[in-house]
Order: structure tokens, then sequence, then C-alpha cells
């Protein structure tokens, strides 16, 4: 088969459109921190991508696998692909020192604030 | 097949447009909740959107419960309709958290109520319903 310019993409996968899909998520603050909590269902550790550039955050997610193989689907009604969720973190946080943990498809992430937006506490002599 | 009055599920954290045009012919009630969704309206989040698959032995009910302990699912198959309810609470440092979910699902009649299993992992509930005897085709050869 002659190769043209337009079959170049060897990469099925790269070819394909992305679907995203746009988590639920919480925000809370508390004192030192502020908690982001995303609700990933069907994601796995492995599947997990979380970074951070400039101020801007990004969790993508891809869902495991699951044996749809010989699985004929009737009905679908819940939305398809992989998440991602794009923040702008418009506050200094420690970036050394942000936590993640996921647990039940609910990843929690910590972010300690910097020493500067914490309130302040004034004792009284 | 049943006829149960089936209210479309509509969670809000996902893509109105993808689910609009992804799922049949949209009904004006697909409309409604589009244009709810839009608008960010949360008031219907009482029925959880749901997959159902089948194999050649099984029906397969999949379902998105993210942050849920195992134990706190609640599943019962009544007359071809499967009801997933289920409280959930949590301490959170500005106190506790909890809210309560319950879905019916109708499933195909070919399910035994029997055999029924659950597992769940990461936020996903699979309800695996095996077919009836019955409802399996067999193939008959020709002497």
């Amino acid at each position: 088969m002659e190769t043209t310019e337009l079959d170049t993409v060897k990469n099925e996968q790269a070819s394909k459109p992305q679907n995203w899909r746009r988590p639920h998520y919480d925000v809370s603050e508390s004192d030192d921190a502020f908690d982001v909590q995303v609700h990933l269902p069907g994601v796995e550790r492995s599947g997990i991508d979380i970074s951070i550039k400039d101020d801007n955050l990004t969790v993508i997610g891809t869902r495991a696998e699951f044996n749809t193989q010989d699985w004929r689907p009737i009905r679908q009604e819940l939305p398809q692909g992989d998440f991602r969720l794009d923040l702008r973190l418009n506050v200094p946080v420690k970036e050394s020192k942000i936590r993640a943990q996921i647990e039940n498809g609910v990843l929690n992430l910590q972010f300690p604030k910097k020493e500067k937006i914490k309130p302040r506490k004034i004792k009284i002599s | 097949m049943k006829l149960i009055h089936y209210k479309y599920p509509t969670t809000t954290d996902s893509n109105s447009l993808s689910r609009l045009f992804s799922f049949g012919t949209p009904s004006f009630e697909r409309f409604e909740t589009f244009f709810d969704e839009f608008l960010e309206a949360k008031s219907h989040k009482d029925q959880l959107a749901s997959d159902l698959y089948e194999d050649d032995k099984n029906y397969f009910v999949r379902l998105e419960l993210p942050g849920i302990d195992k134990n706190e699912v609640n599943l019962e198959l009544e007359n071809s309709v499967l009801t997933c309810s289920g409280h959930h609470s949590e301490k959170t440092e500005n106190g506790k958290a909890e809210y309560s979910f319950k879905s019916s699902i109708p499933v195909p009649e070919g399910a035994a109520s029997e055999d029924v299993s659950a597992s769940y992992k990461d936020g996903v509930l699979i309800v695996t319903l095996p077919k009836r005897e019955v409802s399996i085709p067999r193939q008959i050869k020709v002497k």
C-alpha cells in the first residue's frame, strides 16, 4: 500500500478524539490547607496523573479497562470517557508538600498554604 | 418486558452534550433534563445513572458510587427491578457530611433472583445477575 501524507498516523489510539469527562469535585479550606476532593469512579491508583504547571493543576484519571470484551451493552446511561479536571490555583501553596490519596474512587488532594497567606494569630501579652 | 415508569437519571457532573447525543433519540424529557443540567438545576438527583450489559450467562449492572463504603450499600431485587440504596456519612473537619441515595433500575425479566452477586472496586459497583436457564438460547441440532 502506498503511503500518502494523510495516513502517516501510526498510533491509532493517538489519532482518536479524546472524550473527557469533568469529574465532580469539592474544595474546602482549613487554616493550614486547601482540600480538594475529586470523584473518579473506576480509576485505579495507577491511572491517576496529577500535574502542576505554573498555577494550573491538572488531574487526569484514566479508567481501568473493565471486562467489556464479552459484554454486550443493553443500556448505557453513564457517560463514557476518562476524567480530566483543570483548576487554577490562585493562592500560593507549598507545591512540594502536596499530598494525594485515593480511596474508593475518591481522590483527596491537600494543598498546604504558604505561610504568608495563613491567618496570623496575635497573642495578647 | 414489564412497563415501569422510568425517569431518566441525571447527573450534574456529566457532560450534558455528550449525554444528549450519545444515547438514542432524544425525547422531550431528555431535552428537559438537558436544559436543567445546562442551568445547573440540582433538583433531581434521585436516580443514579447505570449501565446494563449482558454476556451469554449473566446480566451486569454497573453503577458509579464513589466514596461509598461497601457496607453502606443495600441491594434488592424484586419483580425485575433492582433497587440500590444506601446512606453515607463521614466526619469532616467542618462536622459531618451525609447523604442518602436510592435508585430503582429495571433489569431484564430473564434474570434469576438467586445467586445475585455484587462487587465494589474503586467507586464502581458491578452487580452480576445470572440469566435463568430458560433465557439462555439453546442450540438445537437438526437430525
